[in-house]
């Protein structure tokens, strides 16, 4: 009897909690005087959750800064809301509703192409401006998926460019590449948009040694490196890498014990490197790298600034995450100016054709048509090194404007 | 038989009391539930329809699919495809596509795979669903992750979806008419026969059922539902990528047939919403939530076996156990005496809802 009543009881409480969690008609709330409400749409769970912190902190960053000049424009203080889409398209879909619940009409995020997609689709419904900070697909502007939607990652054609450009000036004796890629068409496509690079720069045709694609996500690589140690001498070769993420430990760790990152002239890679670099504690192996942005290229003011802030509150430097989240912040706070509002409407109007400082030197213009963001791309050597900050140092820097 | 169907035979019969739950679903929920949640419960509904559909083949058939993400995936990729080069096609057109495309596929599949069963056949269908996943990467027009978008302009019979409050009126109406077909089937000849299938597959072939046959058509018209549910979902999210695909999304449905229970026609039903809604909830309180959510249906897939189906049941008996005895024993071997795998007893009403 007893027990039956602690069930009805914990199935009564169990089935209020969800009617009182989701009951009431939720109406949007409205923005409060002096305060613009702005989305920050992340995986904050899940395998990519170490990045998304990293992105959410230099929105914080973006908002604190903002915030201790007195706001945007001196009217509004910014009060960022953070979700969590899981990295699953159809939770971000409903995380979107949760903002404009909450009377968000600004917001940033999205981690990867089908996430801004769907961040993008679901924010059009309510037309609620959206910037996708992260992704960087060509497919989702020029024309833009929706009209609500802008994207400020810096594309893979340019991203390939740059670091074929950059091999080509910095190593021009390379005379051979070996390759791995994921087996997806951007990846293979970095490395077809580096070598044409590199051929312009060189003058020169250049040769591909060893070839292989693996399958995205694959975590076990043996068969290609043992096909990359039997390629014969490497002093002149250079390894290009067109994984990320897992892929990179993996590659990595498996590479290491054959002494194979030692032999190679160069090692470069179009994926993100610096938080793998910086997991290694100190004994990450040198890869020339390309993204954004790296915090130790950039000798402008306003990046120091950047910097300094972003270390004091979370003891680390920012990675091109937090940067791409501080840039988003920062487009929107000169578009909410440019407009006079935070009506949703007139910041997208605003934004269409927009410019601004960055603190990577080159600025950010974002096109009328396409609402496509052109900064810059920048590239590096990212090497382990305990006496550097966070065990990673970088070197050979070089910014790329993007036409 | 139930009161309701002792009652009214017809109404059972004809599953109009399906069609009524449904209805009055549709009309309640946009009364309480507004914004975000009532997004939820049109996720929850498409949902139910994908749980319904692994129960065709899970709990109805006896067939274990671990590869069911491959078809909610193809009824996806059909819409969007069809999107992209036939945009005017009615979206009711689609799902029809949607439905049939999976189940060719499904049938098909289906023929090869069940020259195996039990553990062998679940990894068929996993191979299958993670070769599909890896051609949205091989196959360009695919898009890989790119993916499609777009798909929230579909028009439905000559408009699109201009508000959630429509969407969610569109999907309850597609996912009622579903289960209602569902009902009939569980009802009819074909949906004996796949129990019977489930039960004991030698002594069905030995009735002159042909087994075979008959777990083609269970898998096909799972296929074809779980694709309808595929490409609801693509019109409710507006995108349609690789990840649709993935096990992860196999591995979720079946757990909300478990936690629902499928010895009972609604398990499934009640499984997907307390899935969606656990997901929800958990995760606007906490940042981890994917192990708290699993914490929570493991919880309650240990604690009740059958399901939150065989929750009232077991309160019944609980009660009953404690209270004065106010039955006689019944005699050994009646309905009473016989025990269901998790040691609780049948009542003859629960033992005519096993079936």
């Amino acid at each position: 009897m007893k027990n039956a009543l602690v069930l009805r009881t914990t199935v009564a409480l169990a089935l209020s909690g969800l009617v009182l969690a989701g009951c009431g008609k939720s109406e949007a709330g409205s923005a409060d005087e002096g305060t613009v409400k702005v989305g920050v749409v992340l995986p904050f769970s899940g395998v990519q959750a170490t990045i998304a912190k990293l992105e959410g902190q230099g929105a914080e960053v973006a908002a604190k800064m903002i915030n201790d000049e007195g706001g945007i424009d001196g009217q509004w203080e910014i009060e960022l809301v953070e979700v969590d889409d899981q990295l699953d398209p159809a939770r971000s879909a409903t995380v979107v509703r949760d903002l404009n619940d909450e009377g968000v009409q600004l917001a940033i995020g999205g981690q990867t192409s089908d996430l801004c997609k769907s961040s993008a689709e679901a924010s059009q419904r309510f037309n609620l401006t959206f910037i996708g900070a992260h992704c960087t697909s060509p497919e989702l502007v020029d024309p833009p998926i929706t009209d609500n939607f802008f994207m400020i990652g810096q594309q893979m054609t340019d991203l390939a460019t740059a670091i074929g450009t950059g091999l080509a000036k910095r190593y021009p004796d390379i005379e051979t590449w070996d390759v791995v890629t994921y087996d997806v068409e951007v990846m293979r496509g970095s490395w077809d948009i580096a070598k044409e690079a590199m051929e312009a720069e060189l003058g020169r045709e250049v040769t591909v040694g060893e070839q292989y694609s693996v399958p995205i996500g694959a975590t076990s690589m043996r068969k290609e490196i043992s096909g990359l140690v039997s390629a014969g001498d490497k002093g002149d070769r250079g390894l290009f890498l067109g994984v990320y993420g897992a892929g990179t430990t993996s590659f990595i760790q498996q590479a290491k014990p054959t002494g194979l990152l030692d032999e190679y002239g160069v090692l470069a890679q179009t994926g993100v490197y610096w938080p793998t670099a910086t997991a290694l504690d100190g004994e990450a192996p040198p890869i020339y790298n390309v993204h954004d942005y790296f915090y130790a290229c950039q000798d402008d003011p306003e990046n120091d600034a950047f910097v300094a802030e972003f270390e004091e509150m979370t003891g680390e430097k920012p990675d091109a995450g937090a940067y791409q989240s501080y840039l988003a912040i920062k487009l929107l706070e000169a578009a909410v100016t440019e407009a006079g509002t935070t009506d949703s409407a007139e910041v997208q109007e605003a934004l269409q054709g927009l410019s601004i400082e960055t603190p990577m030197g080159p600025t950010m213009d974002i096109g009328a048509e396409s609402h496509a963001g052109k900064g810059g791309v920048t590239t590096a050597l990212l090497q382990g090194d305990p006496d550097a900050p966070q065990g990673v140092s970088i070197t050979e820097c070089d910014v790329f404007p993007v036409d | 038989m139930t009161t309701i169907g002792r009652r009214f035979p017809v109404v059972t019969r004809s599953g109009v009391h399906v069609l009524i739950g449904f209805a009055v679903v549709a009309v309640l929920m946009p009364v309480f539930f507004g914004g975000s949640p009532l997004f939820t419960w049109t996720t929850a509904a498409v949902w139910v329809l994908f749980a319904m559909s692994t129960s065709v083949l899970f709990g109805w058939t006896g067939l274990l699919s671990f590869g069911q993400a491959a078809f909610f995936g193809i009824g996806a990729y059909t819409m969007a495809l069809i999107h992209e080069n036939r945009p005017e096609t009615p979206g009711l057109v689609m799902l029809l596509a949607a439905a049939l495309v999976a189940a060719v596929v499904a049938a098909v599949f289906a023929l090869f795979a069940l020259r195996t069963s039990g553990a062998e056949f679940a990894i068929l269908t996993l191979v299958l669903a993670q070769v599909l996943w890896l051609l949205t990467y091989r196959v360009s027009w695919l898009k890989g992750e790119d993916g499609f978008h777009g798909l929230f302009s579909v028009n439905i019979i000559s408009n699109p979806l201009t508000s959630d409050l429509d969407l969610w009126y569109y999907t309850i109406a597609v996912v009622g008419f579903c289960v209602w077909l569902l009902w009939l089937l569980h009802r009819s000849t074909a949906g004996m026969a796949m129990r019977a299938v489930r039960d004991d597959p030698w002594r069905s072939a030995a009735l002159g059922i042909n087994v075979r046959r008959v777990q083609v058509c269970a898998f096909a018209v799972s296929a074809a539902l779980s694709a309808v549910a595929g490409a609801l979902l693509a019109q409710g999210q507006g995108v349609v990528s690789p990840g649709m695909l993935s096990f992860a999304i196999s591995g979720e449905i079946l757990v909300a047939c478990l936690i629902g229970g499928m010895s009972r026609f609604g398990g499934p039903i009640l499984g997907a919403i307390v899935l969606i809604w656990s997901q929800t909830l958990i995760s606007n309180l906490l940042h981890d939530s994917s192990m708290f959510v699993g914490l929570l249906l493991l919880v309650i897939v240990i604690a009740l076996p059958q399901g939150l189906v065989s929750l009232p049941g077991r309160v019944r008996n609980r009660r009953r156990a404690s209270g004065p005895p106010s039955i006689p024993p019944a005699p050994t071997g009646s309905l009473a005496d016989e025990s269901v795998p998790d040691g609780s007893p049948v009542s003859a009403g629960d033992e005519e809802a096993l079936r």
